[in-house]
């Protein structure tokens, strides 16, 4: 399994699942149709700009992908990292989003100089949360009404990672 | 106790305190500080918007008339459509210890939820921050989380507790 950068074949697919299905985001992060812009976004940086993504490929199947940005925590360069991971529905439960979440945790501390890499999910994802469980991150706390979805505001975990956890865990 | 604590934007003659807040860090406060930035940047935001945009508002902290700091909230996306407000505070060294900031972010709570649809409002302090730690539980916010490794600060990354309040967990205004 790797993580790669978006080619300009996968776009059609990725258009696709974006413009007809809500299933194929899965319940926790289906928040109404939008314009997804993935060939747009390709076209301009790649998306590998500011708010990168990389496709999770296990041989030659693309079976999801994961996104990140830069949050800033202070002054002068204090930052750190928040992800986001969607499998599509038919690739979940086989292990893939562990990896693919540790392989972007290594990939983030080898070549940016944070701290801190976090991700949270809502508390009723409760596949999500074990994954992140055992791709490394610690389970940190619960912040109420954080994020609205379907109807309501949702609680969500937090989790996160330091550098020096990332070669314990 | 009835200390009137009140919330007002910015004027013309608040520029010069707040600039000179950013080359004197002792009024900074040793939290608040993390080396020398431009000073004139919340100047020149005034002139563009007065510090009352939808994305960042300050606002200026009076009692009793005599100006005695700042609140200010900025936006934090949560998902594409919805977000929270987070807010950060800034009292001159001399009115410290007395109470105004509670006063001010429970005001300043109110304000927030008065004035806009959000759910929540939420507020970092570092872990060795007891002074503003107490404040917000004085103010009503509830002490949520402790993120690791969170912010860099004179020569150590910081672990920062969370404070939020919900909506539905405002306290009656009594002053």
């Amino acid at each position: 399994m790797r993580l790669r950068p978006i080619k300009e074949a996968d776009l059609p697919d990725l258009e696709r699942r974006w413009a007809t299905d809500p299933d194929t985001v899965g319940e926790h992060n289906w928040t109404g149709w939008s314009n997804a812009r993935w060939t747009k976004r390709w076209q301009e940086d790649r998306l590998l700009g500011e708010r990168p993504v990389l496709l999770i490929e296990v041989g030659a199947t693309v079976v999801g992908f994961v996104d990140w940005h830069s949050l800033e925590t202070g002054g002068h360069g204090s930052f750190c990292w928040e992800f986001g991971l969607s499998l599509w529905p038919d690739e979940r439960g086989k292990g893939y989003g562990t990896l693919a979440q540790r392989q972007l945790a290594e990939y983030l501390f080898a070549h940016s100089t944070a701290n801190r890499v976090q991700a949270w999910t809502e508390t009723g994802n409760i596949a999500e949360q074990r994954s992140l469980e055992k791709a490394g991150f610690t389970r940190e706390s619960v912040l109420r009404g954080y994020s609205f979805r379907g109807g309501a505001w949702r609680d969500v975990v937090y989790y996160g990672m330091l550098r020096d956890e990332l070669t314990t865990s | 106790m009835s200390v009137p604590v009140r919330l007002r934007p910015v004027v013309e003659a608040d520029l010069p305190d707040l600039e000179r807040m950013f080359i004197e860090p002792e009024q900074l406060g040793l939290f608040n500080w993390s080396g020398w930035s431009d000073p004139t940047r919340l100047t020149k935001q005034w002139h563009e918007d007065r510090l009352l945009s939808e994305e960042h508002t300050l606002l200026m902290v009076d009692v009793s008339g005599e100006t005695v700091g700042f609140v200010s909230a900025r936006k934090h996306m949560t998902t594409a459509y919805s977000y929270c407000y987070e807010f950060g505070i800034s009292l001159w060294t001399h009115a410290r210890g007395k109470g105004y900031g509670t006063l001010a972010q429970r005001r300043l709570a109110r304000y927030l939820f008065a004035h806009s649809t959000v759910n929540r409002i939420q507020a970092k302090a570092e872990i060795d921050n007891i002074a503003e730690q107490r404040s917000l539980e004085k103010a009503g916010f509830i002490r949520e989380a402790v993120h690791k490794g969170w912010h860099f600060r004179d020569g150590a990354w910081r672990d920062e507790v969370v404070y939020r309040m919900c909506r539905d967990e405002l306290p009656p205004m009594t002053t």
